[in-house]
């Protein structure tokens, strides 16, 4: 659910562009700014920053944010992932990556998460893969 | 717009001459009646292609089109499909890519892309949602495939400041110097058959980029979800697609090819390579293979990855290490790597490329055409294919083909093609079923587009291969049935759990033993099915494809409908054709694979193609002409 | 002496080549094959049925398992499976 900037409140501060965690967010400064609804994951993040409460969601309301420690991170059951790569393809942060093999002619091969600390937890690959072999787990 | 779930409900056709676009009328009649992928695209070419076209005029069309299923998970899916007229066969033409290419048109929020015209400079297409961009090529022009590739995502990335996620389609030198068999590219899978890249190289267009941010609706979510895991399931336990294809690739079938005696060698003058072991599928996977990679959504994963000069690239398929293994007389795995790894960076398709390399050697070994090609010399092979890309020197003539060159300098009884398109690497004359798809197959000597009867006649299972009796019958329902697979954005590999797995891996028993031997005397049984599909208003569980169609899309589906569905693209498909002189007249065989028997002391291993291709054209409902009656097309549902 | 290639799946599975083995027919060579690759890995999950789904070439003539050998002759087993 992308949120959007309401231009009659946005001054130009360029917090919100600066503070984007998927540069979805352009604009200079002193203008209004605009959020690429392909690239927003809906954290908030930029809400929190807007002194103007200017950023919104789909429904209208104002957007909150979400606080870091409650973004889930997805976990991959290795036995029924298949490695076909559909979440690798759908991830924003490109944090997801199909394994290496284990051994020389390993077949088994399965999404794993990189780096959780980049993960924005927008559950994109969860709601993406086909054979719900991901489940998001708490972050902490 | 469309009331079916699985399509984007867009159709766009796009004018190179003038720039612009406009949507092109696709109904939900069309929809039910052709699905999508290659149907739709035959339809589209159909309707639109008159005969007087040629493949470099501006009025040729290029037809880019899905299938309701991509996009949307399902396994294997994540195909589209490119038609357009060829330059090497002079007929419609259609390559199926498992690039990402496709998932991102209907992500951008279409369904299909028809090019026409011809742009004035070299220019590449930015798609983004309703967005249509065209770039002029700069230095873009002349670059190979990856580099080429790179420098798009390059751009794409800095025009936006941030990594955008895109689906590239593109071609090389091959295709800008229209080499007559250039290919699409699409990340590291290849539209590759029949020239697709040399038109778009006369359209002066190097690449198309599509993004957006559409979603695929799905009609029935929860339970396409159950089915998809199940199918799944079915696909990693079946011994085809679970083992085989994951450990070995396609590159496995090099053994049980020649333990059969199909093995295409020597310019097909031989059914057997004595050093097959040194480039096969097993020493691929044992010595070079890094790690099995498959197409977006695909839980099979076939493909191969090597190390080539410090590159991890894609490996060979079967058709290019049996065709530039055996096909050529070389015992050397290592070039073979290379060689693939430059035929996919060049854009050219390697089984044309490989098969013109061997009639070479072999008009070269008669005294026909001196070029100093010759079986088993290996050292002037690359030279050889990057002068055919930039139409250098003896590259220049061997960019057209090998129809082209026998009928310039003789020798075309050993011209292994067929309508103008090389024969892949499967040997006929052990495997007669198979001989009359590559005949009769619409784009010519197709393995795919004929049937692929070799899985019943010697993969797989093993069923008379020199008989012709059945083999009609057989040859039409996996034409039917493989067309209808591909319809609906699938890989043709979901198609072989069509045979459960007890009867391909015990080849002994005695289940399997009587289904082969029954086989030859089925022809009346298939028969029926292939011309009342109506009878089998139900799903087969060896045959999940109907469920998905019917759970993605919402449309009515059933086994009937859908063998229906793929005889009607077939028969398009081949109604085009006969407008540009397609009759029975052609479809013929060189004469080394219908009159040279291949093993002399057995006249029985040759092709009786004449004699098939006459219960073939009954089976179809065909004239003598071998063309689809008026009364046929009409109850088809296509005039 | 008979020598006996293996291939397919059964050969990236056991990581045998191929042998070298004295027998007299194609069924009495089998069990044998077998035992060497038990030999190799005792946990292997391969079985005497694998073997016995496979196409035996006996010097490049596909022959049944009745086939007699004799010294010097060339074997190869290919699993049937496959698919491109």
């Amino acid at each position: 659910m992308p949120f959007s900037i309401n231009r009659e409140k946005c001054i130009g501060c360029d917090a919100c562009r600066l503070t984007c965690p998927t540069q979805a967010i352009s604009g200079l400064q002193y203008e209004k700014h605009v959020i690429d609804p392909e690239l927003c994951v809906s954290c908030g993040l930029c809400a929190d920053f807007c002194e103007n409460k200017a950023i919104y969601d789909n429904r209208g309301k104002l957007a909150e944010f979400c606080s870091w420690e409650d973004w889930g991170i997805p976990e991959v059951d290795a036995e029924i992932c298949t490695g076909c790569s559909l979440c690798v393809e759908t991830c924003p942060m490109y944090v997801l990556k199909i394994n290496e093999p284990e051994f020389h002619g390993d077949i088994r091969t399965h999404a794993v998460l990189t780096d959780k600390d980049l993960c924005i937890g927008c559950e994109k690959c969860a709601a993406r893969c086909p054979i719900h072999a991901i489940k998001i787990i708490p972050r902490v | 717009m469309t009331t079916y779930s699985g399509y984007m409900g867009k159709v766009i056709l796009l004018d190179l001459n003038t720039q612009t676009t406009c949507e092109y009328p696709w109904t939900d009649k069309d929809r039910e009646l052709y699905i999508g992928g290659k149907g739709m695209a035959s339809k589209i070419l159909f309707d639109n292609l008159t005969g007087e076209e040629q493949a470099f005029s501006e009025d040729n069309l290029i037809v880019i089109t899905t299938g309701p299923l991509t996009g949307t998970g399902a396994p294997c899916s994540n195909r589209f499909n490119i038609s357009t007229l060829s330059p090497l066969t002079g007929i419609t033409t259609s390559s199926n890519c498992g690039g990402n290419f496709g998932h991102y048109l209907k992500k951008a929020g279409y369904d299909a892309l028809i090019i026409k015209g011809k742009c004035k400079e070299h220019t590449w297409i930015e798609i983004k949602n309703d967005k249509f961009t065209f770039h002029e090529c700069g230095e873009l022009w002349g670059m190979k495939v990856t580099e080429s590739q790179e420098e798009l995502q390059r751009i794409m990335d800095e025009s936006r400041n941030c990594r955008v996620k895109c689906g590239i389609l593109s071609i090389g030198p091959a295709g800008e110097n229209l080499v007559k068999y250039a290919a699409v590219i699409s990340g590291e899978r290849a539209a590759g058959r029949a020239g697709v890249g040399a038109v778009f190289g006369s359209k002066n267009l190097k690449a198309i980029v599509a993004t957006g941010n559409h979603e695929v609706p799905v009609d029935n979510v929860a339970m396409n979800d159950k089915h998809n895991l199940k199918w799944t399931n079915t696909l990693r336990k079946h011994p085809l697609t679970g083992n085989q294809l994951p450990k070995m690739g396609t590159a496995g079938l090099v053994s049980s090819m020649q333990v059969r005696g199909i093995l295409s060698s020597r310019n097909y003058a031989l059914g057997q390579y004595d050093d097959f072991d040194m480039v096969s599928g097993e020493t691929l996977a044992e010595d070079y293979n890094i790690v099995n990679k498959g197409c977006m959504s695909c839980p099979i994963k076939c493909a191969r990855t090597v190390n080539v000069k410090g590159h991890n690239v894609k490996g060979p398929e079967l058709e290019t290490l049996g065709l530039l293994g055996g096909g050529i007389m070389n015992n050397n795995l290592e070039k073979i790597l290379q060689w693939n790894y430059e035929l996919d960076e060049l854009g050219m398709d390697t089984i044309s490329a490989s098969s013109t390399l061997a009639w070479a050697m072999e008009a070269n070994e008669k005294g026909l055409w001196k070029t100093g090609l010759e079986f088993g010399k290996i050292t002037n092979i690359s030279k050889t294919f990057n002068d055919i890309a930039f139409r250098r020197g003896i590259g220049d003539e061997l960019a057209e083909g090998t129809r082209w060159l026998s009928k310039k300098y003789g020798g075309e009884e050993f011209a292994i093609q067929s309508k103008g398109l090389e024969l892949a690497a499967y040997e006929p004359r052990r495997s007669v079923g198979q001989g009359l798809g590559y005949a009769v197959s619409n784009r010519g000597g197709c393995h795919l587009n004929g049937g692929y009867l070799v899985i019943v006649e010697n993969l797989g299972l093993h069923a008379d291969p020199q008989t012709p009796h059945a083999k009609a019958d057989f040859c039409m329902f996996m034409q039917d049935l493989m067309e209808a697979v591909s319809l609906g954005g699938q890989c043709l590999f979901t198609s072989y759990a069509v045979f459960p797995g007890f009867l391909i891996s015990k080849p002994n028993g005695i289940i399997t033993t009587t289904v082969n031997k029954v086989i030859p005397f089925l022809g009346p049984v298939v028969r029926v099915l292939n011309k009342f599909p109506e009878i089998a208003s139900f799903h087969l569980w060896l045959i999940p494809h109907t469920k998905s169609l019917h759970y993605v899309t919402g449309m009515r589906m059933n086994l009937g409908k859908f063998l229906r569905t793929g005889e009607r693209s077939y028969n398009v498909e081949r109604m085009t054709n006969a407008k540009f002189g397609v009759s029975a007249k052609l479809d013929t065989l060189p004469k080394r694979l219908t009159d040279v028997p291949q093993d002399p002391k057995n006249p029985k291993t040759k092709v009786p193609l004449e004699k098939m291709k006459k219960v073939y054209y009954e089976a179809r409902g065909w004239s003598k002409d071998g063309l689809p009656t008026e009364k046929k097309l009409k109850k088809m549902k296509i005039v | 002496m008979v020598s006996v290639k293996l291939f397919g799946t059964f050969r990236l599975d056991s990581g045998i080549k191929s042998l070298e083995l004295e027998a007299s027919s194609v069924k009495k060579l089998l069990p044998m094959i077998m035992e060497k690759v038990k030999e190799k890995d005792p946990d292997t999950e391969l079985t005497l049925d694998d073997l016995k789904g496979c196409i035996i070439s006996l010097n490049g003539k596909q022959v049944g398992f009745s086939a007699k050998l004799k010294d010097g002759d060339k074997l190869d087993l290919v699993p049937a499976v496959a698919g491109g």
